[in-house]
């Protein structure tokens, strides 16, 4: 059963232009065939200039999909979508100009060095002669590549391309990024530094649009979150709004020192779903363990028994995921 | 090591298009280089223009002998010289002069007239090779050149040289070749390579469109076979003493020319190959076809008539006829405008078409 949490934004049909040019990015029932099938269905979205937006849904949701029609690269089969104001069919080069992609595939010219890369991308996106030792200086601190400009792609490890990847998505200073899984087979360290450069982007100002099919990104990195699947945004929020409206449980799991005779006592505590017992161990299913846990203590302690450990498990994006989609994320 | 050897029998075959590009075409191409080479017995005879203006019997005698070894076609000096010098349908004309036969007979010496294109080079020899053969064949009726009492005089139709060498006939034609290779190889790769690195989805996306991006590419390749072309012949000439013509701007146009129609074809191949690794078999194919078609690896008047019928279709023909008229007819700039149009033409032609094709398999949006 799908339920959605929030409602998506609707646009004022009488004003769009105005309600398009105060965002970094309007949707508005975007849809995507490809040969009778459609892998975008309806994406209505708006997303304020300067936030970090998440899309997270499994592989073949429609993340890159729709990303790709704001980027301009694929023409929508209906639907509008706007980009700081400029229509994406009908100011494609406006709409180019500003923003900027890292794909989900690397984006590198493995015989050319990173300074060179991102010199000529700069190029291409008409960034001024004078400014453009500048930018990729820049790009490359961002992305912690500086030590190694003057070295060929080629030699570089899969996380340096992808931390590469990003600078070249950044070095023409975008006013809108859109990057596709761009942690993907990444280590630890690279990782850390794409993270690190979304965060500085979004304190310049700049609107990112992220997709991921990890949830943990999404809960670190986004403002925001749009979770899709099947082409079709099921649910938008933050993600404290997304938590607080979900009716999945969380588990608290307590040891106790001797196993309980009875659980009457914390099967009646307030907001208690569902209490399993094994041996010395009780797992008590709760909405919000937070409320719960204090009256479960004093419960257990009328009944004389002693905590030795305490172990919670929140409700998190794959609970919310499941319960709207009857699957998991990671399905 | 059997795994491995399935494995990639299975891939290949089970990509269609390189089955056909790597089985049917090199047919094809085998086919057309057979028929330039082995044509047999029907093989085009020399075609030799005389001009009889003698009409006594010394001029008969030659005649009768030339024609058991050559097709030989009586006409008038202007319809001769203008089969020499314009069309190039003959090697050399024989022109016997008035009085030939009458001074002869009174003992006199006289000149027989040769009226060649050195540019011909294998069927001029043809020619001077068969008046010896007929010296060889009159001597039981006569012995006129060896009496000395009638020589032979060569008058070039379509320069200022008498001959030229064997390397400077081949080497523009493989220069051509080589410049064909490298070009379209490296046009058509290049473009599909921007696929295999991920860049094509950069580039798709970025502003003033697609072909603009396309058309600063071709433009890289174009600069690079124009320099090549430049130097493999510039190498032949300091080195080996080929002659470049009389006409620097002619040779720059041309050269221009020759490597815009290459670029364009390399377009082409890019536009019409799936993958990069179609673009070796169905790249391989075309430098092959042109460089035979087009009278690279061989003069065009050794080919069959079918063969030379279809050789305007092929933009090397051109390139090659501009080449020929350039540095073996010396013929200046004015020679080469026309060639210098078509590939021109030709080129615009392969370019737009491969770009569409181009366009339409990588970036429809």
């Amino acid at each position: 059963m799908k339920t959605s949490l929030r409602t998506v934004h609707v646009l004022e049909p009488l004003r769009p232009q105005l309600r398009a040019v105060s965002s970094a990015v309007v949707l508005r029932d975007l849809r995507r065939e490809y040969g009778g099938r459609e892998v975008v269905r309806g994406v209505s979205l708006e997303i304020p200039a300067g936030e970090i937006f998440g899309l997270l849904g499994p592989n073949g949701a429609g993340k890159t999909t729709l990303l790709s029609m704001i980027s301009t690269r694929l023409r929508p089969t209906s639907g509008d979508a706007w980009v700081h104001g400029k229509h994406v069919t009908q100011d494609v080069d406006a709409v180019r100009r500003l923003l900027n992609v890292a794909p989900q595939e690397e984006a590198l010219y493995p015989s050319l060095t990173a300074a060179e890369n991102l010199s000529f991308f700069a190029e291409l996106y008409g960034v001024p002669r004078s400014e453009r030792a500048g930018r990729v200086a820049e790009a490359l601190e961002v992305v912690g590549l500086i030590g190694r400009k003057d070295d060929r792609v080629s030699s570089y490890s899969g996380g340096m391309r992808r931390r590469l990847n990003l600078g070249c998505a950044l070095v023409t200073a975008p006013r809108l990024v859109l990057l596709d899984e761009p942690t993907v087979a990444v280590d630890p360290q690279s990782r850390a530094h794409i993270f690190d450069a979304v965060r500085e982007l979004r304190a310049r100002g700049t609107t990112i649009v992220y997709t991921t099919h990890y949830l943990e990104e999404a809960e670190d990195l986004c403002d925001r979150i749009a979770i899709m699947d099947e082409g079709q945004v099921v649910a938008c929020g933050s993600l404290d709004e997304l938590l607080a409206h979900s009716r999945a449980s969380e588990v608290i799991e307590l040891r106790l020192q001797a196993a309980p005779a009875t659980v009457t006592p914390v099967e009646a505590v307030e907001g208690v779903q569902k209490v399993e017992t094994v041996g010395t161990e009780i797992r008590i299913f709760t909405a919000r363990a937070q409320h719960a846990l204090p009256r479960i203590y004093r419960a257990l302690s009328g009944l004389g028994h002693r905590i030795l450990r305490t172990r919670v498990t929140p409700v998190t994006l794959d609970d919310v995921f499941l319960e709207l989609t009857g699957k998991a994320l990671r399905d | 090591m059997l795994a491995v050897f399935r494995k990639d029998l299975r891939i290949f075959l089970r990509d269609r298009s390189a089955l056909v590009f790597s089985l049917l075409m090199p047919i094809l191409v085998i086919t057309v280089i057979a028929e330039g080479l082995f044509h047999g017995d029907d093989g085009p005879q020399l075609l030799v223009p005389v001009v009889n203006d003698d009409g006594g019997p010394v001029a008969s005698t030659f005649i009768k002998l030339l024609g058991e070894h050559a097709d030989v076609r009586p006409m008038s000096r202007a319809e001769a010289e203008h089969l020499v010098r314009d069309k190039h349908e003959a090697a050399a004309a024989i022109v016997f002069p008035p009085q030939l036969s009458k001074q002869y007979l009174q003992g006199r010496s006289s000149e027989i007239l040769l009226l060649t294109d050195p540019a011909a080079g294998s069927d001029l020899q043809g020619v001077k090779v068969l008046l010896l053969l007929m010296d060889k064949d009159a001597a039981a009726l006569a012995d006129p050149f060896a009496e000395d009492k009638i020589t032979l005089k060569e008058q070039n139709l379509t320069g200022n040289r008498l001959s030229v060498t064997v390397f400077e006939q081949r080497v523009p034609g493989f220069a051509l070749m080589f410049v064909l290779l490298a070009v379209v190889f490296g046009t058509s790769m290049s473009m599909h390579e921007e696929r295999d690195w991920g860049t094509l989805a950069r580039l798709l996306v970025a502003p003033g469109g697609f072909t603009r991006i396309l058309l600063g590419k071709l433009a890289a390749r174009f600069v690079v076979g124009v320099v090549q072309m430049i130097v493999l012949l510039a190498w032949a000439h300091f080195v080996f003493g080929v002659s470049l013509g009389t006409s620097p701007v002619g040779f720059l146009l041309l050269t221009a020319a020759s490597v815009f129609a290459v670029v364009a074809a390399g377009m082409l191949v890019a536009g019409l190959a799936q993958s990069r690794e179609q673009t070796l078999p169905l790249g391989l194919c075309l430098v092959m076809a042109f460089s035979a078609l087009g009278g690279l690896w061989w003069p065009q008047s050794a080919q069959p008539d079918w063969m030379n019928r279809i050789s305007p279709a092929f933009f090397t023909t051109w390139s090659m006829r501009g080449l020929n008229d350039l540095i073996l007819r010396e013929g200046g700039l004015r020679a080469v405008l026309l060639p210098a149009v078509v590939l021109l033409a030709y080129g615009a032609a392969m370019l737009v078409l491969g770009l569409r094709l181009f366009r339409f398999r990588f970036s429809a949006r």
